[in-house]
């Protein structure tokens, strides 16, 4: 008894809509899962990488280069290895080595941030260091 | 006339009431609201035409921000600018829809309105960068469940204001 008035119920509802109002819901549906697929397939690649030290940026690098940065930190120094597009703190001298056990990171906007060392590494996609926070 | 102003008056303190409340359910994003006081706005637009429509929403807002402490924070701004583009969207396809959408239609319309606006003040005045417009998608699905709901409160209220409105207006 019970579960025919909650049917009826969502029937009264579903009379509500009109032709349109359907056509309207399945066109902004379609809409949302297509705009996402677009935007998940146009997601840049991140093609810089930016070392900042203390809060400073101190190099700008691109990422299609194989390279090995060695940074110096309040606590020693801090070696970076940039391989094929990725990114990873091959050493640092933290206590906790969080940086290192992170491993490569390789899409835009991702970070490795050493708090000990006041080491951060930061990806982006295109060469602009901006950021704006609120 | 004196009935008329004064129950209007009445359904945008009903919009103000539901506006605070509203921000009391727990949500995932402080920006995200149910926006149920939109089927007040939406009935008065339905009822009385554009122009108290907006002023219903833009008191809405207004009021609403100021009891729930946000007034003139970004989400001040956000729920202004979306709260006038979806009251404009709504009059503008009840105007020349009503045949075709129901108030579900109208106020999914509305919502979406509500949607892309306050993301794009985002993006002009707050965050100027593009990568707000990835949440566009999340926006839309949003769009769709936020606005039904609020339709169908609309049709309720609606069958419950009007008779006395027609009264009113006679």
């Amino acid at each position: 008894m019970q579960k025919m008035r909650e049917k009826g119920r969502f029937h009264t509802l579903i009379k509500f809509l009109t032709p349109g109002d359907k056509i309207l819901i399945v066109c902004l549906l379609l809409a949302s899962v297509a705009s996402g697929i677009a935007l998940k397939s146009i997601h840049t690649k991140a093609k810089y990488c930016i070392i900042s030290i203390d809060g400073k940026d101190v190099y700008e690098l691109p990422l299609n280069e194989p390279k090995k940065v060695k940074v110096k930190g309040p606590l020693g120094y801090s070696i970076i290895e940039i391989d094929g597009g990725k990114v990873r703190m091959l050493h640092s001298p933290c206590p906790l080595k969080i940086c290192m056990h992170q491993g490569f990171i390789k899409n835009p906007n991702e970070t490795i941030i050493c708090v000990p060392n006041k080491v951060m590494i930061r990806m982006t996609g295109k060469k602009e260091v901006d950021g704006i926070t609120w | 006339m004196k009935t008329q102003s004064t129950k209007f008056t009445f359904l945008a303190g009903i919009a103000i009431g539901i506006y605070a409340i509203e921000t009391l359910i727990p949500k995932p994003f402080p920006w995200l609201r149910l926006g149920l006081s939109n089927a007040v706005v939406l009935c008065v637009v339905v009822i009385f035409g554009l122009k108290k429509g907006l002023i219903v929403s833009i008191l809405r807002t207004t009021v609403g921000s100021l009891i729930t402490g946000t007034f003139l924070t970004p989400f001040f701004f956000f729920g202004l600018s979306g709260g006038i583009a979806s009251t404009c969207v709504m009059w503008v396809f009840y105007a020349l829809g009503k045949k075709t959408f129901s108030l579900i239609g109208i106020s999914i319309m509305g919502a979406l309105a509500h949607n892309v606006v306050q993301l794009y003040v985002a993006y002009i005045m707050y965050i100027k960068r593009p990568e707000v417009f990835y949440l566009l998608p999340v926006f839309l699905l949003l769009s769709v469940v936020m606005g039904s709901i609020t339709g169908i409160g609309a049709i309720y209220l609606k069958k419950l204001i009007e008779p006395s409105f027609k009264q009113a207006f006679s």
